[in-house]
């Protein structure tokens, strides 16, 4: 959409020539979105594997433990 | 020499377009020979592939004549209007309303065709900070655009 101001521009040219107009595009950088999966892969691995351990620390996981049907939210 | 001969026979077309694109007419000519003086003179300095490096030469020998004439003439300065996109009012508008460093990467890509690659080695900073810069002009560009053509139409009602 916004090229279309580019090609806007190249046609309101005060001084026009015969030049090949190549309008850059907006596209993703392979290594910063190689970058980025590597860095999301590096903190959701250890995050999973050691969530239970984590949540046994702070007493939050009811792993093995009986809960009375009372206290359960319908 | 020769190859001074040769990229001057190449090139002198392309950057006198390049001037006039930016400065008014009076100046073409003496900002068009100054570039090829210092090409003459740095000729081992110029790269194999030179209009950007031409385009560099010129921009920063515009500056300075700019500056030489608001020193000397300041009233004629006052003046002299800088050349502005044809046929189409609101882009013009929009246009002029850009700041310098905008309105100078937008020329180089759309007016000179040049790749950011290119607009890079002319503003002399890096690939990735050209394609940054052009990005946002764009941006910037459209916005006002957008901005005109919502103002038109209440504009158009009032005067009814």
């Amino acid at each position: 959409m916004r090229n279309d101001v580019i090609s806007r521009l190249a046609a309101a040219n005060p001084v026009p020539t015969q030049v090949q107009l190549c309008i850059p595009r907006y596209s993703p950088d392979r290594r910063r979105v190689a970058i980025a999966v590597a860095f999301a892969v590096a903190v959701a691995v250890p995050a999973v594997a050691f969530a239970g351990a984590l949540g046994n620390l702070r007493g939050f996981i009811s792993a093995d433990e009986l809960c009375p049907a009372g206290r359960v939210a319908t | 020499m020769q190859r001074f001969e040769e990229i001057y026979e190449a090139y002198r077309g392309t950057v006198e377009s390049y001037v006039r694109r930016r400065a008014s007419a009076d100046l073409v000519e003496d900002v068009v020979a100054d570039v090829f003086v210092v090409c003459l003179r740095r000729i081992d300095d110029v790269p194999s592939v030179p209009l950007p490096w031409l385009y560099t030469v010129a921009r920063k020998t515009l500056a300075n004549e700019r500056r030489r004439r608001a020193r000397t003439a300041p009233a004629e300065v006052a003046v002299t209007r800088d050349p502005e996109p044809v046929g189409d009012s609101a882009l013009a508008v929009a246009f002029a309303d850009l700041g310098e460093n905008d309105r100078e990467i937008l020329r180089l890509v759309a007016w000179e065709g040049l790749s950011l690659g290119e607009a890079a080695t002319v503003l002399d900073c890096s690939g990735v900070a050209a394609r940054v810069r052009y990005h946002r002009a764009k941006a910037r560009l459209s916005v006002r655009l957008e901005d005109a053509a919502s103002i038109r139409p209440v504009h158009q009602g009032a005067m009814r």
